[in-house]
């Protein structure tokens, strides 16, 4: 069996963290990815592609949306991305209520195609859960996150705009996009209308000034492009791919092993310690083992919890570290697809040049403090918006017309439209949940996940307030045509799911310790959303990487106190 | 090989086929003087010669090309051969069968025989009468339960589709602009054409 210091299963967002982390302080490190490789910049086929290179000008073809038939279900997969997204004929789940599952097995999985959106967690955030009786309390505050978030937002770089607010902490933010005409005036409008609702220019991990530490990995400045889901051949926007990973593979201590299905973690019975893992080679089927002094485990929230509840033994006959019986339980996302849509008079003679990849941010403004408190529901919600722009040939689509003033009239820009999307925070439901089948396995013998959760009172109530909260603050700045949507789909379409290795206080209801670190296996650490003990309202990625940074910190102190 | 290239290729590979098509036609009574001028994957004639009509009513040649000079009819046949589920592209056969039924009746003519006025006439009834498609953002349909999808809302959106995202439309005739750099957030606008994307 060979041995390594150090495996990490997943290549993504935290797998990606985990590996530079640990190949830095000198371990030498198996990254085991379940997917194919792919090479910053010259696996990204489609990145210079224009639309009329792709024959059906970006279409999936019949046969591509059913290889994608639950990918497609988000709305981002189309021929230009598709092959960064899983192919569900060969990677099957089974849904007790809808459940779209999204995901990129690939060496950087979802840190390829992600939203981006980095927001910091406040105390106000890791106290809910204790202050509402709701699951069980974060043993960690932030105090403990907070010089983790700056070390991880200044390596990745992140451009944003400081507001100075309690409830969503500043970061270390390279100069923020600006925003276009109608966006200031929104903005302008917004201050008038609200006293607490600032907006802000969405705070995305792209690079607006090169620092020398993005430099040497060779990323450069954003370039306005817009097409970043297919890859950026200037490593403009952070992704494994791009930055963990090199800065991983450079220190000589990195190895990756693609194309490997990690079948389970194995248990050393003469002292309950994890001694390495099982895979199946994805292609010849061939089982190999490999051994290490600890295990990280970032294969995304649901992989990482089938692989642990496959990870069974005399000591975990329920899956590995779950002594607590919540392993696969108190599942989240973040629940959205509601909101509001607006067009605007005025602005005629404004335009603007490149396609910047941000738009708006409201941050959540009910349930921030005692004063903003909500009788309805416990959390809250904010909002990332369409960017306002004129609307372009596209709206002929939705106009009356044809014929020759109509098709010329549609090559100059159109009139001004803006949406604003809202996120919502799910509380962690004990019964929202993932097992694996008793049966059904999929082609490399690995018991199927049974997918089964939805959204109840609290987020239900929510989402109406979400819609009219958005139509309100539309209607107060001026927008016309001003339409409210609510279109759920399934839950997982957030692509936000967490929580279902639960971190905590106690090992009788937790699965993992303060530092990500298994109860009763001490060398083995998750540091993917599985860990997240209540979900909040903005986007998690920024909070797993800082989790996964912290906790290698943790693990390389403890090994070297010999308490590993 | 881009899809432009595959078409002139393969029409030049097909000179002795596209010829036998073109006696075919003459044959034809429907209509003779308006042939078409590729060889058809998916359509018959008749649908091929429709599509390519109701196309160009859209997208006619003003100052710029016509619908059929950048070939967006076969670009329609493509993406209703390999984009459309088995029953859209069924419906969608039977909507190019419905337009000529309603044109004989309305004007006692083929659809490819009508004046231009009389092409358009019908076309804008279709499209008053085709609910719009739902709302989206970031490819999110944000309507839960869509309206159901008309004929004529298709072959316009295909259009649209295949006339806009050409190469000689999205280069040359509106703003390309591949890769930007800076991002400049207001300007005047100064009688420009949109941009690309």
């Amino acid at each position: 069996m060979k041995k390594y210091d150090a495996i990490v299963i997943g290549s993504g967002i935290s797998g990606g963290w985990a590996a530079k982390e640990l190949c830095e302080k000198g371990l030498k490190t198996l990254v085991i990815e379940k997917g194919r490789m792919v090479k910053h910049v010259e696996d990204y086929p489609t990145a210079m592609k224009d639309h009329w290179e792709f024959e059906h000008r970006g279409a999936l073809t019949v046969e591509d949306a059913q290889k994608h038939h639950v990918q497609i279900r988000s709305g981002f997969v189309g021929d230009s991305v598709k092959h960064f997204f899983t192919n569900d004929l060969e990677n099957p789940y089974q849904e007790k209520q809808r459940f779209d599952w999204i995901r990129g097995n690939q060496v950087g999985g979802r840190s390829l195609t992600w939203g981006k959106q980095v927001y910091r967690w406040s105390d106000y955030d890791f106290e809910s859960n204790l202050r509402e009786g709701i699951g069980i309390d974060w043993p960690i505050r932030y105090k403990d996150i907070a010089p983790w978030y700056s070390y991880v937002e200044k390596f990745i770089g992140v451009s944003g705009e400081k507001m100075g607010l309690e409830h969503l902490p500043d970061g270390e933010f390279l100069p923020p996009f600006e925003m276009n005409c109608v966006e200031k005036h929104f903005r302008t409008e917004m201050e008038k209308k609200f006293k607490n609702r600032p907006v802000t220019i969405g705070r995305i991990a792209h690079i607006t000034k090169a620092q020398p530490w993005h430099i040497e990995l060779g990323r450069s400045e954003c370039q306005n492009r817009n097409r970043c889901s297919r890859g950026c051949p200037y490593g403009a926007y952070f992704s494994s791919n791009s930055a963990t990973l090199p800065a991983a593979n450079r220190t000589g201590n990195l190895t990756i092993r693609p194309n490997a299905i990690v079948h389970s973690i194995l248990l050393d019975s003469t002292n309950q310690k994890a001694k390495g893992v099982r895979v199946i080679d994805a292609e010849t089927m061939d089982v190999v083992e490999y051994a290490a002094n600890i295990v990280f485990v970032c294969a995304s929230t649901l992989a990482t919890t089938q692989l642990l509840l496959n990870s069974k033994s005399a000591r975990f006959p329920n899956g590995l570290g779950n002594d607590s019986g919540e392993l696969g339980h108190n599942l989240m996302d973040h629940h959205y697809h509601v909101g509001a849509t607006a067009a605007i008079d005025g602005f005629e003679d404004q335009y603007y040049k490149g396609r910047k990849p941000t738009s708006l941010f409201i941050p959540k403004f009910v349930n921030i403090s005692p004063q903003t408190k909500v009788p309805d529901f416990l959390r809250g919600y904010d909002y990332q918006a369409a960017n306002s722009g004129r609307s372009d040939w596209g709206r002929g689509n939705s106009t009356v017309g044809v014929g020759a003033s109509f098709k010329d009239g549609l090559m100059k820009p159109g009139g001004w439209t803006m949406g604003l999307m809202g996120f919502g925070e799910t509380l962690p439901y004990h019964e929202n949940q993932v097992t694996l089948h008793e049966t059904l396995t999929d082609k490399w013998g690995i018991p199927q996940l049974v997918l089964d959760a939805g959204l109840k009172d609290n987020e239900w109530k929510m989402r109406k307030r979400m819609a009219s909260d958005a139509a309100e603050m539309l209607e107060a700045a001026g927008f016309k045509e001003v339409k409210t949507f609510d279109n759920v789909g399934g839950f997982g379409n957030g692509i936000h799911e967490m929580g279902t290795a639960r971190m905590g206080r106690d090992p009788k209801t937790s699965v993992l310790n303060a530092h990500n670190q298994i109860h009763g296996v001490p060398n083995v650490f998750v540091t993917d959303g599985s860990c997240m003990t209540s979900a909040n309202c903005v986007n998690p990625s920024i909070t797993y990487m800082a989790l996964t940074a912290r906790a290698v910190d943790f693990a390389v102190s403890e090994m070297k106190k010999k308490n590993l | 090989m881009n899809r432009r290239t595959y078409l002139k290729n393969s029409s030049a590979l097909l000179g002795l086929s596209l010829a036998n098509h073109l006696i075919g036609d003459l044959l034809n009574a429907w209509d003779h003087s308006k042939t078409i001028d590729w060889k058809p994957i998916l359509f018959n004639d008749f649908q091929a010669q429709m599509v390519a009509e109701i196309a160009e009513t859209i997208c006619p040649k003003t100052a710029t090309p016509g619908a059929k000079e950048l070939a967006v009819p076969q670009f329609i046949e493509l993406m209703v051969k390999n984009v459309f589920e088995k029953k859209d592209r069924l419906e969608f056969l039977n909507g190019i069968q419905s337009l000529e039924d309603q044109s004989k009746k309305q004007f006692g003519k083929s659809f490819v025989q009508l004046t231009v006025s009389q092409k358009e006439e019908l076309l804008i009834q279709l499209d008053k009468d085709s609910p719009n498609f739902p709302a989206t953002m970031w490819g999110i349909v944000l309507v839960e339960k869509p309206d159901p999808i008309t004929f004529f809302r298709r072959i316009k959106s295909l259009t649209l589709m295949g006339y806009f995202t050409s190469e000689k439309i999205a280069k040359d005739v509106l703003v390309y602009d591949p890769i930007p750099g800076k991002f400049i957030p207001c300007m005047p606008l100064n009688g420009q054409n949109a941009w690309s994307e």
